[in-house]
């Protein structure tokens, strides 16, 4: 009895979570039937004519899902890669700091803008990237720029991928934190002892002891390959820099709810739920091959 | 504290955050939307007067014509409305549910008017389109073209053709006699009305330079005529230091994220193109007669070079690109900018906060001609949005009748209360309807009458209400100058830009032809988007000039040549 009251708090903890799922990713995965339909919103599900797969073949021939699929997949894995590479870096380094207090402040405040919604920051990122905002005005100093961040397409996915692992690195860095916390210290008594310096130590010692970790933590984030990042990109873009900013989730959102071709934005939603889908399976097998990591 | 329980915390922290990306993974709009409140019919207003005895209003005989006959029991119409965020600018106690134009609508006609929403500017079209695919929407509404095909081909609304010619009244028919019958043609479709067409003044679409004179006269300048001229000032501006403050805080020409847009852009660099002899964004017929775009004339590329010529000199803001005109107003108002690009009302609106701020700020409209002295202006479509009614909804003529009260209201017709001074600002937050049915030419003709009154060749006596209202304005400002802001943009919107525009202009318009099948192409915004961005960044300097010519080609090869054998068919 003691056992199931205490497992029944977690189903509690799970619940608000469970329902946010539902309402807000199963039951619309209902109504993506409208992918294979030339969707009328006045005429609803059950009426609207029934096209097979022309709104896919549709998306294949316009250059625009082409480009905008390559932006996806570049910005995400871009960000996969050097979010993981700083977490792991930054994770390593403040392992080794001995004043517990300074290692606590700084953790505590890189992580700080993860909490922070991208409504916030891009307003703040605006004027930090401005061309008489702080950045600019940083580079000036070394007769660099000005640089005009967010309307050069060639600078903008570069802007989008740093700003997110700036925010998002220190929150990651938890994991690797943790990770680093459960290696046995008398490997580094013993290293010691043997004269190995620092950078020995982390090297022969820490980074193998979070590799099964680091190796989850990659082979998880396959699931995310299409997903860039909406909030970001969407509050932060604009037309100038469409070539290389524009995503699939913001492609999906203007050509269906601005320009109202409901049809063809679930199609290019519901690919990417496949494709998406058929890279979480295969993350999953990765994991359980080559850390051990098994839901089921 | 044990090492276990710190992990297992984290952990749990972990998968809580994973849950949470789950959650905010958007799949597919959803359509499920909580069922909105029937509209409650109000019963037993107390004060529901009896017609003709109020001695508030001054109804006359028009009253019991079919256009305005009031309901013998009252009626209730659901209504929904944008621009909440600007309801501030209303008269103190009153809101857009409730101020004195709706109550004289509401009074005139018996009937209630119920807001099934209000929502701010940015959220009404989402919000629109979610009423449309929940299939949830109001009695009457205003939608665009496309919206339009879609509710007709799923008969969720009403034909008004029997109502056209019954119940608008006789201004809004000749409005439409003067388009010479396109506007009802845009709203017909398979032969019936299924929408009252709006009908565009087409002055909005000149866009002509506003210009700090103050400022011209202290660096000792002409006023603009040409392209040239423009440049000039705007370098002088930049460099001069005009406002004196000996800070290079000033700005040559504001731009926005949409360079181009045919009719009414405020920043828009239109003009330009129009002074090169390029119409980016229409599809007019040539001396041949065929249907050609605008965007991919070799005249376009000049006008691109100039532009480009002008960023990278520093001309334009440099970051226009990124700016929406919000954000462009800001520099206009907080006066960091002499030149301003837009139709002639602007100075209602952002104008009239710039003078409000500096009382010197005395901004000149200006037309800026072609090579060959000419003026030639892209013009918008006489119509593109619609007023409709739900199907079902037992009282279709409302909908006439609600705009035949608001243009006695904005006209000072039928003796109509004419309550605000500055009812040019506000009307589209006043209106259950905020649509306009105007003459197409109405703006010219009343420059040129009100100029007649002050030089004394007509009497005003003969002006309609709200004409003697705005006449009041127009002669307080002439007397002292920008002592008052809104007499002054009532007067700068209505006599010298008008004016400017009554001496005459060519114009350049999409054919009806095109616009119908660009409605239903699903090609359209794809090729939008690929001139949007092209553009762009050719007038950043992002892509050389060059690439206007593969521009063209890509353009012609991705959907724009079918597009055009269809509109020449």
């Amino acid at each position: 009895m003691q056992k199931y009251s205490d497992r029944l708090s977690y189903y509690v903890m799970i619940l608000p979570g469970l329902v946010l799922l539902i309402a807000f990713t199963f039951v619309p995965l209902f109504y993506s039937v409208i992918a294979f339909q030339k969707f009328n919103p006045a005429l609803g599900i059950q009426n609207s004519p029934w096209v097979g797969l022309e709104n896919f073949l549709y998306i294949f021939r316009v250059r625009d899902a082409q480009q905008v699929f390559f932006n996806t997949v570049f910005i995400a894995v871009m960000k996969i890669i050097l979010l993981e590479l700083a977490a792991i870096t930054f994770a390593l380094l403040l392992n080794d700091l001995r004043f517990l207090r300074v290692k606590r402040a700084v953790q505590t405040m890189v992580y700080l803008p993860h909490f922070l919604s991208w409504v916030i920051l891009a307003g703040i990122l605006r004027t930090i990237l401005a061309r008489n905002g702080l950045l600019n005005d940083f580079l000036g100093l070394f007769g660099i720029g000005p640089v005009y961040f967010l309307g050069r397409p060639d600078v903008f996915p570069w802007v989008i991928i740093l700003s997110d692992v700036w925010k998002e690195f220190g929150f990651e860095a938890i994991l690797y934190l943790a990770a680093l916390t459960a290696i046995d210290p008398t490997l580094y008594e013993v290293a010691e002892l043997d004269g190995a310096n620092r950078f020995q130590k982390m090297w022969y010692i820490s980074v193998p002891g979070i590799l099964p970790t680091i190796v989850l933590v990659a082979s998880l984030s396959l699931g995310n390959i299409l997903n860039a990042g909406f909030d970001q990109i969407f509050n932060l873009y604009s037309p100038i820099v469409y070539s290389t900013g524009d995503i699939l989730d913001t492609y999906v959102y203007r050509v269906g709810l601005i320009q109202g071709q409901y049809s063809i934005g679930t199609a290019v939603g519901l690919l990417k739920t496949v494709v998406s889908l058929i890279l979480i399976g295969i993350s999953y097998w990765i994991a359980g091959k080559f850390a051990n990591y098994r839901i089921f | 504290m044990s090492k276990k329980w710190i992990i297992k915390t984290l952990w749990m922290l972990v998968v809580f955050s994973l849950l949470l990306t789950a959650c905010g993974t958007p799949a597919t709009p959803t359509a499920t939307q909580p069922p909105a409140e029937p509209p409650q019919p109000t019963e037993a207003q107390p004060q529901a007067e009896a017609p003709t005895s109020t001695p508030e209003y001054q109804w006359g005989e028009w009253r019991n014509t079919d256009p305005y006959r009031p309901y013998d029991e009252r009626i209730t119409v659901s209504v929904v409305k944008g621009g909440q965020e600007s309801a501030g600018t209303l008269p103190a106690g009153e809101t857009i549910e409730n101020n004195r134009a709706l109550k004289y609508i509401e009074d005139t006609l018996n009937i209630d008017v119920v807001f099934k929403w209000v929502v701010t500017s940015d959220a009404y079209l989402d919000k629109l389109n979610l009423a449309i695919a929940s299939q949830d929407i109001p009695d009457v509404m205003i939608v665009d073209a496309v919206q339009l095909q879609q509710l007709t081909e799923a008969d969720a609304i009403e034909d008004l053709t029997p109502y056209i010619e019954k119940y608008a009244n006789k201004d809004i028919l000749e409005n439409y006699a003067q388009t010479k019958g396109v506007a009802l043609q845009a709203a017909t479709i398979n032969g019936k009305i299924m929408g009252i067409p709006n009908v565009q003044p087409q002055a909005d679409a000149p866009i002509m330079a506003f210009v700090r004179k103050d400022w011209l006269d202290k660096l000792g300048l002409q006023p603009p005529k040409t392209v040239e001229d423009i440049e000039k000032i705007a370098r002088a501006f930049i460099e001069q230091d005009p406002d004196g403050n000996g800070v290079a805080d000033t700005y040559g020409l504001t731009g926005t994220m949409n360079p181009i847009n045919v009719p009414s852009n405020l920043h828009g660099f239109d003009a330009f193109f129009n002074a090169y002899g390029a119409f980016p964004e229409l599809f007019y017929r040539n001396s041949e007669g065929k249907i050609i775009y605008g965007s991919v004339q070799p005249e376009v590329k000049e006008a691109l070079a100039l532009i480009a010529r002008w960023y990278k000199e520093g001309i334009i803001d440099p970051e226009f690109a990124t700016k929406d005109g919000g954000k462009s107003n800001e520099i206009v108002v907080s006066g960091k900018a002499g030149i301003m690009m837009g139709p002639w009302w602007i100075p209602w609106w952002p104008l009239v906060d710039s003078v409000t701020n500096d009382p010197n700020a005395d901004w000149q409209p200006y037309l800026i001609q072609d090579k060959n002295g000419q003026y030639t202006f892209s013009m918008g479509d006489y119509t593109y949005s619609f007023v409709v009614v739900r199907k079902g909804y037992p009282h279709p003529e409302v909908a006439l009748k609600i705009l035949n009260v608001q243009n006695d209201l904005s006209y000072g017709l039928n003796n109509a209360p004419q309550y605000y001074p500055n009812f040019n600002e506000i009307w589209g937050l006043l209106f259950p309807i905020p649509f306009l049915i105007e003459q197409p030419y109405v703006v010219e003709r009343m420059g040129r009458e009100y100029k007649a009154a002050l030089d004394g060749t007509l009497d005003p006596s003969t002006f309609g209400d709200a004409m003697k209202l705005e006449f009041e304005q127009i002669k307080a400002d002439v007397a002292a100058p920008r002592s008052n802001p809104s007499n002054w943009a009532t007067r700068m919107a209505r006599l010298d830009a008008a004016l400017l525009l009554a001496q005459g202009y060519n114009e350049v318009r999409t054919d009806p032809v095109a616009a119908r099948v660009l409605a239903n192409d699903p090609n359209w915004p794809s090729l939008k988007k690929m001139e949007e961005e092209t553009f762009l960044q050719i007038m950043t300097g992002a892509r050389p000039l060059d690439d206007f010519d593969k521009f063209v080609e890509d353009w012609y090869k991705s959907g724009g040549q079918a597009l055009l054998d269809k509109m020449n068919q």
